[in-house]
């Protein structure tokens, strides 16, 4: 018997029980041996022969699979549902959380603007394919591991049947005038308050000194203020599409980012006061980036930009809630 | 009629029929690839990486019994069908029998 033979053998064995692979082995050797006998009493090449019919018993590892039963898949029919009902979530929802924790270190850090966006944009990229990553090998590894076999069986038998309870709400929410109304003003206030602040002068020791006259003021307001016109429009864009959809959503995540992450990272840089405005008016610590104040004006405005980041997705399509996936109560022994 | 669509339907369709045809072959004892040249010469075309692997898990559940026979000059495995595997047959028969029985009939009857 030639080498094909052994070769295709080894790998068709190696994923058989130890105390099966003796016996799969001689019977498959025999069918393969009858198979190639039979061809080349017809009169065909021996080699040929043995390589037709290793070929049409196809891939090894396709063979094996049928005789241990492992799936071929990575992640099952059974599992999928619960899935596809956490992973996505929690890459979803840490997204936001990842990036403005992320923009308040790096800003702690002392770095440029440009190196505080440019560690979000890679480190939230980061934590994505991590979660995605880990949360995924974690249901393959309960799809296939001898040793999971219990808890997967656990968790299988915890997954209710589909019921009418996992449909989507009949129609998305229609956004009501007043909650556009509420946006639309809430993002005006926002912009106007601002441009309140950045008209404070104190007269100082070459003239009048600007609340944020510092490098937020000369690089950052004007974006900013524009940034929060767009979310204005973006919430009559909204009332006008009569629905938050996903589209409409990421953009708003993008706008509600556009406006945090500078001001947080300029208040804790210590740059989004000026500091002649605060000797100006006595208080000499205001714009340390490492004081209460600047804390604060950062904390708060991460705080708000998660709500709405959040606000804006959930008002998105109350979807089937996890516990209508998993039944918890009925196992709670 | 696009080969490929007819192949993966025809495919299809007998699948579930690999196993009753193998339950059905086997009353008689048999090896695995005398049971392919079998089935192949009743009609019913099977490649040995399907088969192989279930008779294996026919015998398994009870439904197959084997032997190994190393008179002749080359040992074989062979397998027979078991009391219970030939009541799953007869019981699957008269489901095709009844399906087939169904299908003529959604048929019109005009299938001659």
């Amino acid at each position: 018997m030639t080498s094909w033979t052994e070769r295709y053998l080894e790998v068709a064995l190696q994923a058989i029980r130890d105390d099966k692979r003796s016996d799969v082995e001689r019977e498959l050797r025999s069918s393969i041996t009858d198979a190639i006998d039979e061809r080349v009493a017809a009169g065909e090449d021996a080699a040929a022969a043995e390589r037709a019919v290793l070929e049409a018993l196809g891939d090894p590892a396709e063979l094996a699979a049928g005789y241990t039963g492992r799936p071929n898949y990575l992640i099952g029919p059974e599992l999928f549902p619960l899935y596809r009902a956490t992973v996505p979530r929690i890459v979803a929802a840490s997204v936001p959380i990842a990036a403005l924790v992320l923009g308040a270190l790096t800003s702690l850090g002392g770095g440029n603007l440009a190196d505080v966006i440019g560690g979000v944009i890679s480190g939230t990229i980061n934590v994505i394919f991590q979660i995605a990553f880990w949360g995924t090998l974690a249901f393959v590894v309960l799809e296939r591991a001898d040793a999971a076999r219990a808890v997967r069986d656990d968790v299988v038998s915890r997954i209710a049947p589909w019921s009418v309870e996992r449909l989507p709400k009949p129609s998305p929410r229609r956004v009501s005038a007043r909650q556009a109304v509420g946006g639309i003003s809430g993002a005006l206030v926002a912009a106007g308050g601002l441009l309140f602040l950045q008209s404070l002068n104190m007269p100082g020791p070459n003239g009048a000194w600007g609340l944020f006259d510092g490098p937020f003021g000369s690089q950052w307001f004007w974006f900013v203020e524009i940034v929060l016109v767009a979310r204005a429009a973006l919430h009559i864009v909204t009332f006008a599409a009569g629905r938050w959809t996903m589209p409409l959503a990421t953009a708003n995540a993008i706008l509600v980012l556009c406006f945090a992450l500078p001001i947080a990272a300029f208040a804790l840089s210590g740059q989004l006061i000026d500091f002649y405005f605060a000797d100006a008016i006595g208080w000499h610590g205001l714009p340390d980036g490492t004081g209460l104040p600047m804390l604060a004006v950062a904390g708060g405005t991460t705080l708000v930009a998660a709500l709405e980041i959040a606000l804006g997705f959930a008002r998105l399509r109350p979807d089937a809630r996890l516990g209508s996936i998993l039944q918890v109560s009925r196992h709670s022994a | 009629m696009d080969q490929d669509q007819l192949g993966n339907h025809r495919e299809e369709l007998r699948r579930g029929t690999v196993v009753l045809a193998c339950l059905l072959a086997l009353r008689e004892p048999g090896y695995g690839y005398g049971l392919l040249k079998t089935l192949d010469a009743a009609g019913i075309a099977c490649d040995g990486n399907t088969v192989y692997p279930l008779l294996r898990r026919l015998e398994d559940r009870g439904l197959l019994e084997s032997e190994w026979n190393t008179e002749e000059s080359r040992p074989r495995k062979f397998y027979r069908t078991t009391s219970a595997g030939s009541e799953l047959a007869a019981l699957l028969l008269a489901d095709v029998v009844d399906l087939t029985r169904s299908l003529h009939s959604l048929d019109g009857g005009t299938n001659r």
